[in-house]
């Protein structure tokens, strides 16, 4: 069950322990040492769990397909929104943002998702805008 | 007496119109986090950061102070009234808060969680002021050597007490250096893993991390699922008062709740949470009726709310005297400190007395506000509560993705944020800690360079770490955890069946 993730993080600590030179490399390269054995002791163990397992009476790893698609289109729509606000600006970036969300995922009635997604818009650009004056970004249409 | 002093000086510190708001609004939040379900205090401590950056450092503190101890208070709500936890450390309160309410006592319930809290919270602040500061005179004895040490008995802690499989919890943490190795070296300035990505040269930052791997994750685990409405027992909550049987039930667990908080509290590695399966733990075994425990025990609310409020206090006392941060929450309070150029450790009492006294003494003043926040005010926290999640879900992930932009005003950081964001829902689903990952990744800058100069000192022996009497003591300290579960492996042999299983 676990391989996928154990081959993805063993490989990641075996590119970084070869880019390593004695000096700077030296902790880095110890730690991927130690992640790598570590994932292989996990591996192992969990070779040896896979012929016990019992797949009928376990319970369902991944969830049902509605669960999966509310959990890729909400990640889609994250990385929409670092897209977005580089080109949009924050203003329209973030009032897209909540009225996409609020509809699609768990669908609320119009009203809600106008109210709820143009509230949140304004209530974030005072306070991180207006009161804590941290640089939001403006986009093309100057807003 | 000298502690006694600097005390009413810190009240001086804290009785300001701006640090009494500052730490009202902590406490304030930290109550409405607790109580929601799905936020814990690190990824709310991240997201208020950034207002923190024109604050001065003292308010800073005291208001992120105030938000931590505050979900302490507020996660035990949810427990008791909708068998959720609030956070991490209210789980163990669900088993019997929740018990009690269905039997009508939700009132009880709730007021022997915030009374508990109250009196561990104070008693653990009690500790903190008088044992703080001899432990900074022990501080400023340490080296490098004991540095390491020391921060390899906190990472050791916290993999063997992590409740997953160990192996897994040792992944993570190297997992965790190897993240902290990213940009540029402390000694040669070479860079390492940057990828040319400029925005990496200063490492990944700990905040994207944290809210990415506590925040977003937690949505989209919750997003598996549809939305169903909860129910919240008790719709009008009676009797917040527990009565006189109440009190007598509950008087020892409270007090043992809060020593086993301060103790776990105060070790590297420790924390609140490990803290209240300790304490649910011991209450039950010596209880005269164990089989009450599930069932709807007063001692099973007050043992583990004392002991988690106790824990918090006392997590900074590694904090405030060495610089380590024994916990991941701890560790973004260390970095709301150092962006104003102020490092924790031995000398912070020293040179910055207003900061070191000032927030202990906004500690006592916070759980004085908080039990007001908590016990005339139960109602609020319940109108909360009925906020439905598709609605809180999409405010929870815009305020994520704004408050990792403004860190630096970078949008290499949102991208961080996400990755770590998906990556967290891997590891929940595989059921690897997060803790490790995050703590790895702090202390790996400080470790790194501890190390070295450590070897440096010792011409590439190793032995340094066993010559020197502190640093000896830490490393045997972290030797018998090492072989621990061993031990035990061998005695839970000989006797089968013995122990308390929490399950998941």
């Amino acid at each position: 069950m676990a391989v996928g993730v154990l081959f993805l993080i063993g490989s990641i600590g075996l590119g970084l322990g070869s880019s390593s030179e004695p000096g700077p490399g030296f902790f880095p390269f110890v730690m991927s040492g130690l992640l790598i054995s570590f994932s292989l002791i996990n591996f192992i163990y969990s070779l040896k769990r896979v012929g016990k397992f019992n797949f009928a009476t376990s319970e369902r790893f991944w969830p049902e397909s509605d669960g999966i698609k509310r959990i890729l289109f909400t990640t889609v729509f994250l990385f929409g929104f670092v897209i977005g606000l580089n080109y949009l600006g924050f203003i329209s970036t973030t009032l897209l943002f909540m009225f996409i969300i609020l509809r699609s995922i768990e669908p609320q009635k119009w009203l809600t998702v106008f109210f709820l997604g143009s509230l949140t818009t304004v209530f974030s650009y005072l306070i991180f805008q207006v009161w804590l004056r941290s640089n939001l970004p403006v986009g093309f249409l100057g807003f | 007496m000298d502690a006694l002093q600097y005390l009413v000086y810190g009240f001086s510190v804290t009785l300001t119109p701006e640090n009494l708001l500052l730490c009202f609004f902590g406490c304030l939040m930290g109550t409405l986090v607790g109580v929601l379900p799905g936020l814990g205090p690190a990824a709310s401590i991240s997201l208020l950061l950034p207002t923190t950056f024109k604050m001065n450092p003292t308010g800073a503190l005291i208001m992120l102070s105030g938000l931590l101890y505050g979900t302490m208070y507020g996660g035990s709500t949810t427990s008791i009234l909708v068998n959720i936890p609030g956070e991490a450390a209210a789980v163990v309160t669900c088993f019997d808060g929740y018990q009690m309410a269905l039997q009508g006592r939700a009132g009880p319930a709730l007021g022997i969680a915030a009374f508990g809290s109250f009196i561990a919270g104070t008693l653990g602040i009690v500790g903190l002021t008088f044992v703080a500061p001899p432990l900074v005179n022990l501080a400023l004895k340490f080296g490098p050597p004991e540095y390491f040490s020391l921060m390899t008995l906190g990472m050791t802690m916290l993999i063997f007490l992590a409740s997953g499989s160990i192996i897994k919890a040792l992944m993570m943490g190297a997992f965790g250096f190897l993240l902290s190795s990213i940009g540029q070296e402390v000694f040669t300035g070479t860079l390492r893993f940057t990828f040319g990505i400029f925005e990496l040269y200063d490492g990944v930052g700990i905040v994207p991390a944290v809210m990415g791997l506590f925040g977003i994750s937690e949505v989209l685990i919750n997003l598996e699922e549809k939305y169903k409405p909860q129910e919240i027992i008790a719709k009008k909550i009676r009797g917040l008062l527990p009565t006189f049987r109440d009190w007598m039930d509950s008087k020892w667990s409270i007090v043992r709740g809060t020593i086993i908080g301060f103790f776990l509290g105060s070790l590297p590695g420790g924390g609140a949470i490990i803290s209240t399966f300790a304490s649910y733990t011991i209450e039950k075994k010596l209880s005269k009726h164990p089989e009450k425990f599930g069932k709807g025990a007063i001692e099973g609310v007050a043992g583990p709310e004392s002991a988690n409020n106790a824990a918090v206090q006392a997590s900074y006392i590694p904090l405030l005297t060495l610089g380590i941060p024994p916990n991941p929450v701890l560790a973004i309070m260390m970095g709301a400190l150092m962006i104003h150029n102020i490092i924790p450790g031995p000398l912070l009492m020293a040179e910055h007395p207003d900061i070191f006294w000032g927030v202990i003494a906004s500690m006592y003043v916070g759980n004085i506000m908080l039990l007001v926040l908590n016990l005339p005010l139960i109602g609020m926290w319940i109108q909360v509560l009925k906020v439905p999640y598709p609605i809180l879900f999409p405010l929870i992930l815009l305020i994520c993705l704004i408050g990792s932009y403004t860190i630096n005003n970078s949008l290499v950081e949102v991208g961080i944020m996400i990755l770590f964001g998906i990556i967290g829902y891997l590891m929940k689903k595989f059921r690897y800690e997060m803790a490790p990952v995050v703590l790895a990744m702090v202390l790996g800058g400080m470790m790194e360079p501890a190390l070295r100069r450590s070897l440096i000192m010792s011409n590439g022996s190793f032995m340094i770490f066993f010559n020197r009497p502190i640093s000896l003591c830490i490393m045997m300290a972290t030797g018998i955890i090492l072989v621990s579960p061993l031990i035990l492996k061998i005695i839970g042999k000989q006797r089968k069946g013995v122990g308390t299983d929490f399950g998941e």
